[in-house]
C-alpha cells in the first residue's frame, strides 16, 4: 500500500459522506476529481483493500439479540457442525480456535425467540449438546477502525 | 418495528455501489426520492441506529494477519472501567461485556488485531497492565470458516 493509499483509506475510516455525490465530496478534499476518486476506490476493491462501503448499524437499537456462541466439537463431527453452522443468514462470524470450545461463532436474530430455536436446531442437526451462549451484556466497542501506517 | 422502516433499514444493509450517486441508487430500488432518503438516514444517525456510514477494509490484506480473541475475568465492579480502556486500543475491534457461568468466568471480551502473534502479545500485556486485569485466556484464531456482514434482511425478515 502506498503513503497516498494509507492517507486515503485513513479518512475514509470513520465516515463516508452523507451527500448525493459522495465521491466529488471525497475528491474535492483530496484535489482529485469525482471521476479519479471513483477509479481509486474500484482499485481497491478490486486489490481487496476495500471490502465494502455501508451503513453500520446498532444491532440492539434495532431490537436484534446477538450472542457469541462455543461448542466443543470432536475432530470427527467438525466438518458436518461446521456446515450446519455456516448454512444460516444468521451466523456472520465463525472460527476454528485452540481451546477445549474449539468452534465459535456470533449469531444474531430479530427476536429472543428466534435465537434460542437456532440454537436449538444446531444442538439438534449436529448432535453438540455442550454449548456455551454467551450473551451480549454491553457493547463497549464495536468497529473495524485501524492504525495505518 | 414499522414496515417502511424496514425497507430502509433492509435496503441500507447492502453494501452501496461504487457509483457517482449511490444514495440515488439505494433510493431508486425504494421508490423515494434521494433526498427524503438521505434525511432517513441522517435521522437514524442522530439516533444512533446506524453508528456511520463507512468503510470496511479486508483485515488480512492490510497487514493485519493475526487475530486473537481474548477473553477477561474482571470483578465486576471494575467491569465498566476495563471496558472502556480496552476499547481505547486501536488494535481491539470489539469489545463486549458477556454472560457467566459457573465453569466459565470470563465476563470480558476483546478482538485483538495485529500484524504477529509477537505484536499481539504486546498488545494484550500492555492492555492487562493498564487495566489492572491479569486473569485472561488468549484464543488465536486457527481458521476462518465464515466472515460475513450480518445480514440484516435475512435476520429481520
Amino acid at each position: 500500500m502506498t503513503t497516498k493509499d494509507r492517507k486515503l483509506l485513513k479518512g475514509l475510516q470513520t465516515d463516508f459522506p452523507l451527500t448525493s455525490r459522495p465521491f466529488a465530496a471525497l475528491a474535492a478534499e483530496a484535489g482529485c476529481t469525482e471521476k479519479e476518486m471513483l477509479a481509486y476506490f474500484k482499485k481497491l476493491k478490486k486489490d481487496g483493500m476495500l471490502r465494502y462501503i455501508a451503513a453500520m448499524f446498532d444491532l440492539r437499537k434495532l431490537g436484534i439479540v446477538s450472542s457469541l456462541i462455543a461448542l466443543r466439537v470432536p475432530e470427527s463431527k467438525l466438518n458436518k457442525t461446521v456446515k450446519i453452522i455456516n448454512a444460516y443468514p444468521n451466523i456472520s462470524h465463525n472460527y476454528l480456535r485452540a481451546d477445549d470450545y474449539n468452534v465459535w461463532f456470533t449469531v444474531s436474530a430479530a427476536s429472543e425467540r428466534k435465537l434460542k430455536a437456532i440454537l436449538a436446531e444446531i444442538r439438534k442437526k449436529s448432535g453438540i449438546n455442550d454449548m456455551l451462549d454467551l450473551r451480549t451484556r454491553q457493547v463497549f466497542k464495536s468497529q473495524a477502525v485501524f492504525e495505518l501506517r | 418495528m414499522k414496515k417502511d422502516v424496514k425497507k430502509i433499514i433492509s435496503a441500507l444493509s447492502d453494501p452501496l455501489a461504487l457509483v457517482s450517486k449511490p444514495y440515488a441508487a439505494v433510493a431508486g430500488r425504494l421508490g423515494m426520492p434521494e433526498a427524503r432518503l438521505l434525511s432517513r438516514i441522517q435521522a437514524y444517525k442522530d439516533a444512533g441506529v446506524i453508528r456511520r456510514v463507512g468503510t470496511v477494509l479486508g483485515h488480512f490484506k492490510v497487514g493485519y494477519k493475526c487475530n486473537a480473541l481474548v477473553m477477561w475475568q474482571v470483578k465486576e465492579p471494575k467491569l465498566e472501567a476495563a471496558g472502556r480502556i480496552f476499547a481505547g486500543f486501536p488494535q481491539v475491534t470489539h469489545c463486549y461485556a458477556r454472560q457467566t457461568y459457573p465453569d466459565w468466568p470470563y465476563n470480558l471480551y476483546t478482538m485483538v488485531h495485529a500484524r504477529d502473534k509477537k505484536e499481539s502479545e504486546t498488545v494484550i500485556k500492555s492492555m492487562s497492565v493498564k487495566s489492572g486485569v491479569t486473569m485472561f485466556k488468549v484464543q488465536f484464531t486457527i481458521r476462518e470458516f465464515k466472515k460475513i456482514r450480518s445480514d440484516l434482511k435475512e435476520i429481520l425478515a
